[in-house]
Formats: structure tokens, C-alpha cells, sequence
């Protein structure tokens, strides 16, 4: 009798045992180190928090499993975030000690990675090292030094000294990373590697360095694996970076020096194109990993730049496109992501939306927390996790935009009876306008949705729909309920506009998105926020004539950093007009007048006129329903208007504590 | 002659570029100092080299300078990253310039945004995020799509 649970067989290649060097992984699933916390000391000792944090890696399912990436050199070159891990002292073994074994108790191959941001790095100093002194072109970044020879030699030997150290501490076996743009990348491309000696110009000189640490590292740890982390596409090639083909190059080079798995990778942070965006369609780099398994099919190939999706991997998997899923995001996610689809539990995962939180605020030199996974990086503080409650209440939740649902679901799972009142007809609230207009990837806003409808079933959460919350209703169930949870949203504050001629003509942004309004061909949206640029985008590709009134100095002001660029662009690329700091004076039957910040007027023709900021909580139910039941909660745009992030982490938070 | 360079020297159109577009240099502080020149230029055996160098021999490099009275399209020598003398440099490929000069009576730094964004123009900054800040090219930067705080796509 076959013992393969549903899930092992539907994605049986993806199950399948493999082997890396003499350690044999129960699955071909390798966890990537794909973003650095941000949780530790300033001095690079790792925090509990820290550790709260691996144990739930740990506890992943992955068959292999990398630990993000500790800088390796005393001074702080090397390193990229203000709180990342260090190794350079074995000072730091007892936390690396525990994370190993954390790792190993969790039935997976160890991997730490060696991370030396090269370009991106310096953060607490005022340079960085680099091959050549090439500016930087974020100005985020340090200005360059160039390392000297003796430099480079120092590096190399950091490197495996702080390989061996790894191995001590009782990892497996180390990876050294060029993702995205850090040192191994700078040395080995021609954009950052202007060196006239042996370790520049040529593309055998530009690898050089990479065929010294591979052959120092390999020396001071000869029994255990090493991992290569190689660009397939920098994405750097117009601004004189490599192309494809030179990137292989390097990859044969390390092919030859015997590592033991290259994971393939896709960009640099300053590359001007997407890689691991929403905009970017899931499977749209698998070609570069099948690539590099054609070129060395005796060598392990790990990949997974925007690939979030396990069936999509197990068939490359199956194709031998590629030996293990690389997999990191989609874990943050949801770290019961392979334990749900080992289990035929798929339907049940929260998926990466691709939102880039995570990266967003490690450039504000925060700690990376991700939207679709509020207990993400509070896993050491027990109010975050989901217990029991003490007293079982009867819930109401008004509203079932995400913020409301997260909080009913959460509830739910406490063990609260939860009913949700919702005046439109299905779970989503303003995600699904957002979703109809989204030019990136609706599937991922609507997965969001999907996930609370699925949810809401098993765990039994009573859906009220097409039932407006007020007092008549709350008198109806005076006495029923323990707790209300008012979770609303925010809507167009139309208010706003009251002294303008007329403003009766102003359609609401809101209605346009879910589809109970239809404008002309010529719009006026006012207000370059999110929810203006997402309308104006889409009626732009359907073919409408668009502008943007925005009274401040930028459009996109609301939007998530890492996303901000992708609605410039698309501005630009859909040829939508913006007026900025500019204001609506009024609004006639065929046209709108602005006046810019200067005091000129300018006469706009326009069919449809869309108000699309600014956005008001709708907050008069708290004052309704006051004395009307023991407790009552707010949460999510309800408070205050801002977005999905704070909805889905505010009705978890309230949802963990009611 | 260098790649680009003829649109380089064209000083009263650019002038006019900055006096139509004086709103988004108005953060600038005086003393603030972008420059441009060819990404590649000629060397002596007349083969194209990056002038992205800390050292190359002396060419022109449009800069439009901040002082009290606004801003002002000059000409200076570049000799090289390492003395280039302003703060933000734009290195520039054969067509560039002379199309967002085509657009000077309408959109010019709508097409620089364009042209950096299609790789035809490169920012490279000479001068730390907080000196940037300080000397207020947070708004002139990001007008052009250049993410002031970092950005991963």
C-alpha cells in the first residue's frame, strides 16, 4: 500500500529525495535566503528574535535550507542591512550553533550563506569596496573604493574562514551569493569590474575572484557542499553590464572550480528592469535555469526568481529544467506553504503577492515584515500567535475587505464564533476594484480574496452578505454578540469638494472600480494616488483619454516604494497626462478647469470626471454603535485610510487578541 | 568629437529648458551642480572608451548650476570621476540629448525620464544620499524616476 499522502503524489517530482555532496535532502524543495531580516544587533549577533524567527524557517518542510546571508569581514564592508548577521568571529558560533541545529531537528540540509555586499554594502561606513570606483546610481548606496590586490586576497580569506566557521557551528555547507548586485556580482561584471590587472577586463579575469573564493572556500571545507549564487540576466546590459551568454561564461567558470549547486538569479537592486515584481508573470525567467541545466546537467540547478507556484515548479522539476525549487517569499508568506501541499491542503496557502514589503523596508533600513504574513518577524512575542481563547465569544465583524476578514478569520481560528455583515454581495471590499483595475497581476490581489473565502468556509466564519451595518441592525441583535469589530473601510470623501461649481458632475472612484459607474472616452481623475492612477491606467488601455489632476509635487505618493516606479512607468509608457500641484477650480458639462501652482488656468475637455481622492474612514458607526455592545473595535482603513498591508496586519493583530 | 557632444554645447536651449522647467530645480540649493557628458568618447587610437573612468582625458561636460539667481546651463572640463566637480552626473549615448532638446518647448524632462528609463541616459551620483538630501535633489531626482531610497524590482 502506498503511504504518499496527496499532495507527494500530485507533485511527486518536488517530493522526490535528492542529494547534495554526501548529504542526502528528503525533498527538492531548498529555502533561499532570498531577503536579509534586519532583526540582529547593530554588531551583527544574532538577536532571539532572530531565532524565534529560524525555528519557524526550520520547521518549513524544505528538504534544504539556507540561512540569509552573514557578511564575513570585521570591518563592515561586507555589510548590506544595519542589522544583518555577521561571521567573521566565532564569537557569534553559539547563535549559528542553535540555528544549525534548529535546522538539522527540522529534518533539513543546512546551508549558510556568505554574503558580501561589495557594492551595496559599507552601510555603517562611509564607502563601500567595489572591483573599480564606478558611482553609484542609487543614491542609497555608499560612494566606492576600489580594493587592492591585497584587498582582494583579504576578502577571499574572510570568505573561507568564515565558511569554516559555518561548518563548525554545524551547517552543512555555505553559499556565497552575487544576488543582486553584491561583490561576486561586481567582480564578475564588466559594468562595476573596470580593472586593467588580472582580476578585470577579460571575462576569465573578471571570474577570477569567483574561482578564488570557490577554490578557498572548497579548501577550507572540503567535505561539505558549496552553493553559487550566479546571475543568469544582471538586467545591467544596456548601462554596460553582461548579457546572457557572458553570464553562463561565469557560471562554466564555476562549474569548472567543482561547485557543488549553482542557484540561478535574475537582476541587480539598481537593474532599471523588473525581476521579481508583481509586473513580472510567474515562470517568465525559467528559461535561464533550463538553460544552465542544459549547459551543466552535472550540476545541481536551483531556481526560483518569480516562481511562486508549486505545481508550475514541480513540472519544471519533472522536465529536468532544473534540480531544486529555490523557494523563499512564498514561505515568508506562508510557512506552512509545503506542509499544506504535502497534505492535499493546497487550496489553503497564502500566497506571495509579490507586494515587495519586505524589500520596501529594508531600504528604510527597517526590518522586513511581509503583507500577506502579519506574525512575520514577531514570532518571538506570544501575542502574535494564534492561541486559544480564554473566553469564547460571539463576533460581529462589519465589513469584509481584507482587514475585516483577516480579523474574522483569525478569530475563528481562536475559537470565537464569527459572523461577518457585508453590504456588498462577496468577500474583498475595495480589493476588488483594485484587482479588476490592476495592470500587473489581478490573479495575485484576487488570490487574497480566495484565501478568505476558502477560509471562511472551513473554519465555519458566518458570511452575512448584502446586509448594510447600521443601528436598525444592531438593535436587531442587541444582547447576541460579545464584540464588534468595525471594519468598514474608507471611501471618496466627496465632502471635500463642497465649494466646487459643480461638483455634482464628480463621479466617485470607487463606483468606477466596481463597475456601477462607466465613464466617457476624455477623463479627469483627480488625485494621483494609488487608487487614481489604478483607474486612470486601466481606462487608459481601454482606450480612454486621460489626465491626472494631483495637487502635490509627485504622483504615487501612497504607493509601496518598491511599486511606486511601476505606475510612474506606466504613466509614461500609456502616455497619461499629469498636471501636478495643480487643483480642480470647476467642473462643467464637457470640460474641467485647473489652476497650477503658479495661478494657471487650464481648461481641460472631459465627458467624465473621477474623483479619486481624497479618501475619508468611514468612522460613524463607532459612534452608532457605542453602548450598544460590550466591546467595540476598529481596524484596517476604517482608522485610518492607508492600505492593504495595515488592513491584513491590523484584523490579524485584533483577531489574536479579542 | 564625442559621442552626443554637439547637443552638449547647444547652451541657450538648455538655458531655456531650465527656465521653463525652474519649478522642479527650486529645491536645489546654490552651489548644486548635475553634469552631462558622452557615455562613450573617442580615444587616441579613435576607438570608443567609457568615460565613466576616474581619469580620462579632458572633454565637455554641460552642467547646469544652481546659484542665487536660479539655474544656469555652463560648460565645464571633465577630466574624470574622481575631479568631476558636480554632484550628480548623467553619462549619455549617441542620441539622447539631442532628443530630449527636440522636446525643449514641451516635455524635455519628460523625455530625460524616458531616456533614462530605456537606458539611453545614466545617472551616476558623486555625492552621499545625506549631502543629496541636503542639497535638495530629492525632488529633482525622483521627477526623473530615480528612487531617492533604493528600490528592487
Amino acid at each position: 500500500m502506498s503511504t504518499q499522502t496527496t499532495g507527494e503524489s500530485r507533485y511527486a517530482a518536488l517530493f522526490r529525495p535528492g542529494r547534495i555532496g554526501r548529504f542526502e535532502t528528503r525533498n527538492l524543495i531548498k529555502y533561499g535566503a532570498c531577503c536579509v531580516s534586519n532583526y540582529n544587533e547593530r554588531d551583527g549577533t544574532i538577536t532571539e528574535r532572530e531565532l524565534a524567527r529560524t525555528r519557524v524557517i526550520a520547521a518549513t518542510g524544505c528538504g534544504m535550507i539556507t540561512n540569509q546571508g552573514a557578511y564575513p569581514d570585521p570591518r563592515g564592508e561586507g555589510k548590506a542591512y544595519f542589522r544583518q548577521v555577521a561571521i567573521f568571529d566565532d564569537r557569534f558560533l553559539p547563535q549559528f550553533e542553535q540555528i544549525a541545529r534548529a535546522i538539522h531537528d527540522g529534518g533539513a540540509v543546512a546551508i549558510q550563506q556568505i554574503l558580501h555586499a561589495g557594492r551595496y554594502g559599507g552601510i555603517d561606513l562611509g564607502y563601500c569596496v567595489q572591483p573599480s570606483i564606478v558611482p553609484q546610481t542609487l543614491p542609497h548606496f555608499r560612494p566606492p573604493r576600489e580594493m587592492s590586490k591585497e584587498d582582494i586576497r583579504q576578502c577571499v580569506r574572510e570568505h573561507a574562514e568564515a565558511a569554516a566557521r559555518a561548518v563548525r557551528a554545524g551547517f552543512d555547507g555555505t553559499e556565497v551569493t552575487s544576488f543582486m548586485g553584491y561583490l561576486l556580482a561586481n567582480f564578475n561584471s564588466k559594468f562595476t569590474n573596470q580593472r586593467s590587472d588580472e582580476y578585470g577586463g577579460s571575462i576569465r579575469n573578471r571570474g577570477r575572484f569567483m574561482r578564488e573564493l570557490i577554490d578557498a572556500i572548497k579548501q577550507a571545507t572540503p567535505e561539505h557542499p558549496l552553493v553559487i549564487r550566479l546571475n543568469g540576466n544582471e538586467l545591467m546590459d544596456q548601462w554596460g553590464g553582461n548579457d546572457e551568454d557572458e553570464c553562463f561564461e561565469l557560471m562554466a567558470q564555476a562549474v569548472e572550480r567543482g561547485v557543488d549547486m549553482i542557484s540561478v538569479t535574475v537582476g541587480w537592486q539598481e537593474a532599471p528592469a523588473s525581476s521579481i515584481g508583481r509586473d513580472v508573470a510567474p515562470g517568465h525567467w525559467n528559461y535561464l535555469a533550463a538553460r544552465a541545466k542544459r549547459s551543466f546537467p552535472d550540476t545541481l540547478i536551483a531556481f526560483g526568481n518569480r516562481l511562486p507556484d508549486p505545481g508550475m515548479a514541480n513540472e519544471c522539476i519533472a522536465k529536468r529544467e532544473f534540480d531544486y525549487w529555490e523557494v523563499c517569499r512564498p514561505l515568508l508568506a506562508d510557512p506552512e506553504m509545503v506542509h499544506k501541499i504535502r497534505a492535499g491542503r493546497g487550496e489553503e496557502i497564502r500566497r506571495c503577492i509579490g507586494a515587495l514589503n519586505c524589500l520596501s523596508r529594508l531600504f528604510r533600513d527597517l526590518p522586513y515584515t511581509c503583507t500577506m504574513n502579519p506574525a512575520l518577524g514577531h514570532e518571538v512575542e506570544p501575542e502574535y500567535a494564534i492561541t486559544p481563547a480564554a473566553v469564547k465569544k460571539k463576533v460581529m465583524v462589519i465589513g469584509a475587505g481584507p482587514a475585516g476578514m483577516e480579523c474574522a478569520i483569525t478569530a475563528a481560528k481562536r475559537g470565537h464564533a464569527v459572523t461577518v455583515f457585508e453590504r456588498g454581495e462577496r468577500i474583498g471590499g475595495s480589493l476588488l476594484g483594485y484587482a479588476a483595475h490592476d495592470l500587473a497581476r489581478p490573479d495575485d490581489l484576487l488570490s487574497v480574496v480566495r484565501h478568505y473565502e476558502i477560509m471562511a468556509a472551513k473554519l465555519g466564519v458566518e458570511l452575512r452578505f448584502n446586509t448594510e451595518a447600521n443601528a436598525k441592525l444592531m438593535r436587531s441583535v442587541l444582547h447576541q454578540y460579545d464584540a464588534c469589530v468595525v471594519a468598514a473601510g474608507a471611501g471618496i470623501d466627496l465632502e471635500a469638494y463642497a465649494g466646487l461649481p459643480g461638483r455634482e458632475r464628480l463621479i466617485d472612484a470607487l463606483e468606477v472600480a466596481r463597475g456601477r459607474a462607466t465613464p466617457g472616452k476624455r477623463v479627469v481623475v483627480i488625485g494621483g494616488g494609488k487608487i487614481g492612477l489604478t483607474l486612470a491606467e486601466s481606462l487608459r488601455q481601454g482606450g480612454a483619454d486621460v489626465t491626472i489632476i494631483e495637487p502635490s509635487k509627485r504622483i504615487a505618493g501612497d504607493v509601496m516604494p518598491s511599486f511606486k516606479w511601476r505606475h510612474t512607468a506606466w504613466v509614461e509608457e500609456l502616455g497619461i497626462r499629469t498636471l501636478l500641484q495643480s487643483r480642480v477650480l470647476r467642473v462643467d458639462a464637457d470640460s474641467v478647469t485647473v489652476v497650477d501652482a503658479k495661478g494657471v488656468e487650464t481648461r481641460l475637455s472631459a465627458d467624465s470626471v473621477i474623483a479619486a481622492a481624497p479618501r475619508k474612514s468611514r468612522q460613524a458607526l463607532f459612534a452608532e454603535f457605542e453602548w450598544m455592545i460590550d466591546e467595540l473595535h476598529g481596524c484596517g482603513d476604517a482608522l485610518i485610510p492607508r492600505g492593504l498591508d495595515a488592513a491584513i496586519h491590523e484584523g490579524y493583530r485584533l483577531g489574536a487578541r479579542l | 568629437m564625442g559621442v552626443a557632444a554637439d547637443a552638449l554645447l547647444d547652451l541657450p536651449a538648455w538655458q531655456a529648458i531650465l527656465d521653463r522647467e525652474a519649478g522642479v530645480f527650486a529645491e536645489l540649493a546654490p552651489g548644486a551642480s548635475v553634469g552631462f557628458v558622452p557615455r562613450r568618447v573617442a580615444g587616441p587610437d579613435g576607438a570608443l572608451r567609457s568615460s565613466a573612468m576616474p581619469s580620462v582625458a579632458p572633454l565637455e561636460m554641460l552642467a547646469w548650476e544652481r546659484d542665487a539667481g536660479g539655474m544656469t546651463a555652463c560648460l565645464r572640463s571633465y577630466r574624470g570621476l574622481a575631479d568631476a566637480g558636480c554632484d550628480v552626473l548623467f553619462f549619455c549615448e549617441r542620441g539622447a540629448l539631442e532628443a530630449v532638446l527636440a522636446r525643449a518647448g514641451s516635455d524635455a524632462l519628460g523625455e530625460m525620464k524616458r531616456r533614462i528609463r530605456a537606458g539611453a541616459i545614466l545617472l551616476m551620483v558623486l555625492r552621499t544620499r545625506g549631502e543629496l538630501r541636503a542639497r535638495g535633489y530629492e525632488d529633482f531626482l525622483e521627477s526623473l524616476g530615480l528612487p531617492f531610497m533604493g528600490a528592487c524590482r
